[in-house]
């Protein structure tokens, strides 16, 4: 327009500068080295061999640290979107001080360090912390009831680090919803259940799917919460992976749990994207 | 505009919002008190007050030295960080070019995909780019992952301000460049600097990628580590430090936040 | 069409038209903080009518358009649509039809899903759902539409397709919160005739909230003509234009003149002396001024024409043309009295009997259409 057709080039050339040798470059090293052959002495030596995917898939132990994952991933994105959906409409409704409150508290969580958060969720699940000294208190039970360093602990603590995710792309799609539509639904007779099932909720859709997007994407490659408030007992890819790489010196195998990490979940955000174009048809119409 | 009666929350829904709000900060919150605690352990309620792991923190050489690391490597990465992602935001939002939509995803990119698995391919392309695990390469690293998070911040400022003015300016014959610096770049002020505090404190957090590309320099991978080895307050209280020094940069996104989402 | 409820229509004009009105609504008002929206409001319409709330914007008919519907309440009176109140209903369950004035369509939905939205909750089965949506279709003459989104459709499709949803129902009651405003000039008035046949056709009782008196005298059998809050005159078209109950009526409806003046009493007549000598004569006035007073008269711009000569009785000294435009069917003339001006609007005259611009006219008018009154408080 101004400098003429390569403008805009210029303008991305920073960002290009910066991508392409440390984002677009490393992931595919990564994948091209799970066909390397590894190698104790040498980490690893250039070859093409599927062995270290039939090592990694083959594996109880590997397999089971993939299921585990995978499981988190799905109930943490179920539990996140069913507990985001009225509390994004409420935000969404609210106006002045209270909305931008609402908000503040919404994206505080994820400026705050994840150390601190999983420090005080570490507070809140310790055997001498607050959930146990509440119930104990109350006389509810007589034992702690084991929560940090395990399942339910690890799970809890990465719901909260990442319902945000959820919350803000339903908040912003749902914002654009015109009241007036709400407004002729109860005119026409529509309950307020009914205009929400027929009228929110399919278009609060692409807020949904997004939200879904970022949570399972988080919660699949997390690293730092599993390491502090999960256990042994039940590993999850991401420490693995570390583990792998840098105690283990097995680079060609974390390079294979890596690159299937990587395609489970383009694989999730591509499907969820077509998903969404295929429910919303009338997004298509807009010609 | 007057809010319709028939619409308004129940009061359930009212106690729903007070529990979610709950939930979101209480583990803040509570990791902010017991850095106050007079205490030996992690344990709740507090024996005591007191500031003495705040001492603690600040004499440990360990932590005050990563946070030295992290707070150079951030405000790089921040720089780098928002240079490219507003130039990026300009791009896609004034031009329309072939391959748009491809910049557009590949742009956005780095926040859906695994962070640990970037981390990994970093560790191995350090020593064919000439580079060894530290703050360096932690600056690229930071840098290019924060890029998704400028871009949105700056485009949410583009699409708000009128284009109109900049052409106003070409007409009256002042030249592009210097439209850019006088009339584009002060009226999207609010969103680089949005930008540019997100890629700071997302550099400070990072993890998955300070992992492999650092010596475990950073502050939050010593915090983590003194985490996993005994948790104590110390570790409260420098989280909490760092919490003040987020809330503070947060305070002064704030007008630009709330402008640019009360639409 | 077999088993149309509209059908009914036709009964209801053969059936005598009963004296209980359909809809009454009683000193309705509301307050927002310090500003009194409504002022006791009160009107009553019957069945099949179609009223029209006319006024400037903030003089209060949408705030009663959306009492009536629900979407606010009022402070106090109450509402009775055919003998039940309706103060304490939900919106949901009011059975009053909206069409909102940028017809709030659902983007989500096709015309065909748009238009059945209101029968779901309604139980009815599927064939009576189906047999209605071809009714509304071909009604509003949107057949072949049925699969489109609404970004697909023109302006004034929309609009039908915003009445076709609302008349589905087969509402008590119809409500139109300007409902033209979003169209132009030419597809409005095309709308608006082909709505006011239909509406009388389906004998559905409407009440439509405009500020453009065309559309309201187009449309509606009666208006309400309101202003800050109160209702200032209600009557049929011709009614309220002819024998305004106020100044603001008058004003607010076709163009009027108003000149400033001196009052003086001539016989059985008021007039009003304008300075540089010029006199308007009319019969005595409501309100009673006494000679010397200040006072204003009101005059509409069609109700004053230009004289070439001296008429007896009604002018006595001539102004200077001083602006002559063509406007189509019609052309203005503004005639200068001293420092004040009059407007004229008539058919556009043949060439040849143009005047000319500077020639010196007398004002030609007849009495009974001027109006004299004290001056308006200044604000």
């Amino acid at each position: 327009m101004r400098l003429g057709r390569y403008a805009p080039w210029l303008w991305l050339f920073p960002a290009g500068a910066l991508l392409i040798p440390f984002f677009l470059i490393p992931l595919c090293v990564v994948v091209r080295d799970s066909f390397y052959r590894e190698d104790p002495v040498r980490f690893l030596i250039p070859d093409f061999t599927f062995a270290n995917y039939a090592r990694v898939l083959g594996d109880r132990y590997y397999l089971t640290v993939f299921g585990n994952t995978l499981l988190i991933a799905l109930v943490i994105s179920v539990i996140a979107l069913i507990i985001a959906v009225p509390f994004a409409q409420y935000v969404a409704r609210s106006t002045g001080k209270q909305r931008a409150l609402l908000l503040w508290i919404i994206y505080l969580p994820l400026y705050v360090s994840v150390i601190m958060r999983a420090f005080g969720w570490m507070v809140i699940t310790a055997d001498s912390g607050l959930i146990n000294s509440t119930l104990m208190s109350l006389r509810l039970i007589g034992q702690p009831i084991k929560l940090l360093f395990e399942v339910e602990g690890m799970t809890l603590a990465m719901l909260h680090r990442y319902l945000p995710l959820m919350i803000i792309p339903i908040v912003t799609t749902l914002q654009k919803l015109d009241r007036d539509l709400l407004k002729a639904s109860a005119n026409l007779g529509g309950s307020r259940w009914y205009g929400w099932r027929r009228i929110v909720l399919p278009m609060a859709i692409p807020g949904m799917v997004g939200g879904t997007q970022l949570v399972f994407a988080g919660v699949l490659s997390d690293y730092v919460l599993p390491s502090l408030t999960g256990t042994t007992r039940f590993p999850m890819v991401a420490p693995v992976i570390f583990y792998e790489a840098a105690t283990n010196g097995a680079w060609a195998t974390a390079s294979a749990m890596g690159t299937l990490v990587l395609v489970v979940v383009a694989l999730f955000l591509i499907i969820s994207s077509l998903a969404v174009r295929r429910l919303m048809p009338w997004q298509r119409a807009v010609q | 505009m007057i809010r319709p009666d028939f619409d308004s929350p129940r009061l359930s829904t009212y106690g729903y919002t007070a529990f979610v709000v709950l939930f979101l900060l209480l583990p803040i919150v509570l990791g902010t008190i017991v850095a106050f605690s007079s205490g030996d352990r992690l344990e709740f309620p507090l024996p005591g007050f007191s500031l003495r792991w705040f001492h603690e923190a600040w004499r440990n050489v360990v932590f005050v030295d990563g946070l030295w690391n992290s707070l150079i490597i951030a405000v790089c990465s921040a720089a780098l960080a928002t240079i490219a992602g507003t130039g990026a935001a300009i791009a896609l939002n004034h031009y329309r070019f072939k391959g748009h939509s491809v910049v557009q995803l590949a742009v956005m990119l780095p926040v859906s995909l695994p962070g640990i698995v970037l981390g990994l391919g970093l560790l191995f392309i350090l020593s064919p780019y000439g580079m060894r695990p530290g703050k360096i390469a932690a600056i690229f690293g930071h840098a290019t992952v924060s890029i998704p998070y400028v871009v949105a911040m700056v485009t949410a400022a583009l699409s708000n301000y009128d284009r109109a003015l900049e052409r106003a300016s070409l007409n009256l014959g002042v030249s592009p460049a210097r439209t850019f610096f006088k009339i584009t770049l002060p009226l999207i002020r609010g969103g680089v600097i949005a930008g540019a505090i997100s890629a700071f404190l997302i550099s400070l957090d990072n993890v998955s990628l300070s992992l492999f590309i650092t010596r475990g320099d950073t502050l939050p991978l010593r915090l983590m580590q003194q985490l996993l080895f005994y948790a104590d307050p110390s570790i409260a209280a420098m989280a909490t430090i760092l919490l003040a020094l987020s809330l503070g940069l947060l305070i002064m996104m704030l007008p630009m936040v709330i402008w640019r989402r009360s639409r | 069409m077999a088993g149309s409820l509209y059908a009914r229509g036709s009964e209801l004009s053969t059936a005598a038209v009963t004296s209980a009105p359909e809809l009454e609504i009683a000193a309705v008002s509301k307050r927002y903080g310090s500003v009194m929206a409504l002022e006791s409001c009160s009107l009553s319409m019957n069945r099949g009518e179609i009223l029209a709330l006319l006024g400037p914007s903030g003089c209060g008919k949408s705030t009663l358009l959306n009492i009536i519907a629900g979407f606010e309440t009022s402070d106090t009176g109450s509402i009775r649509l055919r003998g039940r109140s309706l103060n304490d209903v939900v919106p949901h369950r009011r059975d009053v039809a909206m069409v909102f004035q940028n017809y709030a369509l659902f983007p989500h939905m096709t015309v065909a899903e748009n238009i059945a939205y209101g029968l779901y909750p309604r139980r009815l089965d599927a064939t009576t759902i189906r047999a209605r949506i071809d009714e509304m279709l071909a009604l509003l003459k949107l057949s072949g539409l049925e699969s489109r989104y609404p970004a697909q459709l023109s302006g004034g499709q929309r609009q039908r397709v915003a009445l076709a949803r609302a008349l589905a129902i087969q509402p008590q009651m119809l409500l139109l919160d300007e409902a033209f405003s979003a169209l132009d000039r030419n597809l409005r008035e095309e709308m608006q005739l082909e709505l006011s046949l239909l509406l009388h056709r389906l004998q559905v009782s409407t009440i439509l909230v405009t500020h453009d008196q065309r559309e309201a005298f187009a449309l509606a059998d009666r208006i309400a003509v309101m202003e800050t809050g109160r209702i200032s005159q209600i009557g049929a078209p011709r009614e309220i234009y002819e024998q305004p109950a106020s100044d603001h009526v008058l004003q607010f409806l076709g163009t009027t003149n108003s000149l400033d003046g001196i009052a003086e009493a001539a016989g059985t007549t008021m007039a009003l002396r304008i300075a540089g000598g010029l006199a308007f004569a009319c019969p005595p006035q409501a309100i009673p001024l006494r000679a010397g007073e200040r006072a204003v008269v009101y005059i509409r711009t069609e109700d004053v024409g230009i004289a070439l000569h001296p008429t007896a009785v009604h002018t006595s000294e001539p102004g200077n043309v001083s602006l002559v435009t063509f406007l189509g069917a019609q052309e203005r003339i503004v005639v200068s009295l001293g420092a004040q001006q009059v407007v004229i609007e008539r058919p556009t005259r043949s060439t040849s009997q143009q005047i000319a611009i500077g020639a010196a006219a007398f004002l030609d008018f007849d009495p009974a259409k001027c109006r004299i009154a004290a001056p308006a408080v200044s604000p």
